[in-house]
């Protein structure tokens, strides 16, 4: 039995939380831009096998695994305060999607992440906020069966309505 | 390196303390937040518990045994409770097994695969500059079938790691046994199920994944796989625990306990029961 000083211990710790976030697994290529909104996006029909292997192994949104056969990236530019919904249907896997934001790094901000285990994932609800580019994430995260396959990506209409002019006359 | 040495982890106490104390009450444990060294009176190098979780010694243990160790996380982000063995040598161990008990049954609707926490690390002293220093993570994730989640580090991944799945067994108690066997070492090429038996060289990861009142045996692991991770200098420090977990986790899960007993880690020999 070791009784270790207290210095090394702590140091031991701290090198471990921050060699442990020093590595990102960064998206091959996303599968398309969504439009922007404030238009309501329409809604896409994809197949996420063989796609962005560089995930393979890897998680998101704080531990979250991607998964191993294929997974789906799209970009989305937003504006400032607004926000979205975005719900996927798959009858192949068990999706788990989530928002990004910045980059489409695994270990990016998580900005929302949603999975009910089941054949629908949503609607995940991005939150209004500052305007920049993010990206939706279509995965499963349960690690068995096909991981991927065929699926829907559809968004919801709750988008702000943003003042474009106001005026007393 | 003594091939048949077992090594005197500290932590192990864990178990040998509900072994010995069947009859007795259990030991106390120090459960006040932040960092305490050692841990358990000497039993582990150090300890920590953030502000919203907890740490306590309970009875009965796993296995049989008198007593165990309960952690639990609540909802912040940072929050996590781990003990810490910091007893492998220096740079690293080129090969090191672990074994241990855990018991989920206090995690209710343990339902869904993104509520998952990391329970156990292997962290090294050095690594690829482009990869973490973990050489193995281990995570338990819910679903329809709770699983346990290996995430071993590869330099042949493009992520630098290789993710395992392996869906609970039945089990008539909720205890499981989760034992690994991590030789550091080439490959040049990452197969699943390609050492069944650790090879005389090179990078190799093996796992069991059993209901703890079922046997196991050396020469037939639940799965294997041939890794390269030569880049890796070998287990220095071990973390049991909750160390983090996910926003779904945390959410469903908060101040609810994760039994954890029996760690037991060595350099050869196979531990099983």
């Amino acid at each position: 039995m070791k009784i270790q000083k207290t210095c090394l211990s702590l140091l031991a710790i701290g090198c471990a939380i921050a060699s442990s976030s020093a590595f990102a697994a960064t998206c091959n290529g996303t599968q398309g831009s969504i439009a922007a909104p404030p238009a309501t996006p329409a809604a896409i029909a994809g197949s996420s096998c063989g796609n962005n292997p560089n995930y393979n192994g890897s998680s998101f949104c704080g531990g979250v695994l991607f998964s191993n056969t294929g997974t789906d990236v799209y970009q989305i530019q937003m504006g400032n305060s607004q926000g979205l919904q975005f719900t996927v249907t798959s009858a192949a896997f068990t999706p788990d999607i989530a928002l990004l934001a910045t980059s489409c790094a695994d270990n990016s901000t998580c900005v929302v992440e949603s999975s009910s285990g089941t054949g629908t994932a949503g609607p995940a609800v991005v939150p209004n906020g500052s305007s920049g580019t993010f990206f939706i994430i279509v995965t499963d995260s349960t690690g068995t069966g096909a991981q991927c396959g065929a699926y829907n990506l559809s968004f919801a209409g709750t988008l702000p309505v943003k003042l474009q002019d106001f005026s007393v006359q | 390196m003594n091939s048949f040495t077992m090594k005197a982890l500290a932590v192990a106490v864990l178990g040998l303390a509900g072994t010995s104390m069947a009859m007795a009450a259990c030991p106390t444990a120090v459960t006040t937040s932040g960092s305490t060294t050692p841990g358990g009176g000497g039993a582990w190098s150090t300890q920590f518990i953030a502000t919203d979780a907890t740490f306590n010694i309970v009875s009965p243990g796993l296995g049989g045994t008198g007593c165990t160790a309960a952690f639990s996380i609540g909802a912040l982000s940072n929050s996590r409770v781990f003990v810490q063995d910091n007893s492998p040598a220096a740079p690293g161990e080129p090969r090191y097994r672990a074994r241990f008990l855990v018991k989920l049954s206090n995690l209710t609707s343990f339902s869904v695969s993104n509520q998952t926490a990391i329970i156990m690390r292997e962290n090294d002293t050095t690594s690829p500059a482009q990869f973490s220093s973990d050489q193995l993570v281990v995570r338990i994730a819910g679903g329809a079938t709770p699983s346990i989640r290996f995430f071993v580090a590869d330099g042949n991944a493009a992520s630098g790691l290789v993710s395992i799945a392996v869906p609970l067994p039945s089990s008539a108690s909720g205890e499981y046994r989760v034992e690994t066997d991590l030789q550091i070492g080439a490959a040049a090429t990452s197969q699943a199920n390609g050492c069944t038996t650790t090879p005389a060289s090179g990078g190799c990861f093996r796992y069991w994944v059993t209901d703890a009142a079922a046997a196991s045996a050396d020469a037939t692991p639940t799965g294997s796989y041939v890794i390269n991770n030569s880049g890796w200098s070998g287990a220095k420090t071990l973390f049991l625990g909750l160390t983090t977990g996910t926003a779904a986790f945390r959410t469903a899960h908060a101040g609810q306990t994760v039994l954890l007993d029996e760690l037991d880690t060595r350099r050869q020999t196979f531990i099983g029961q």
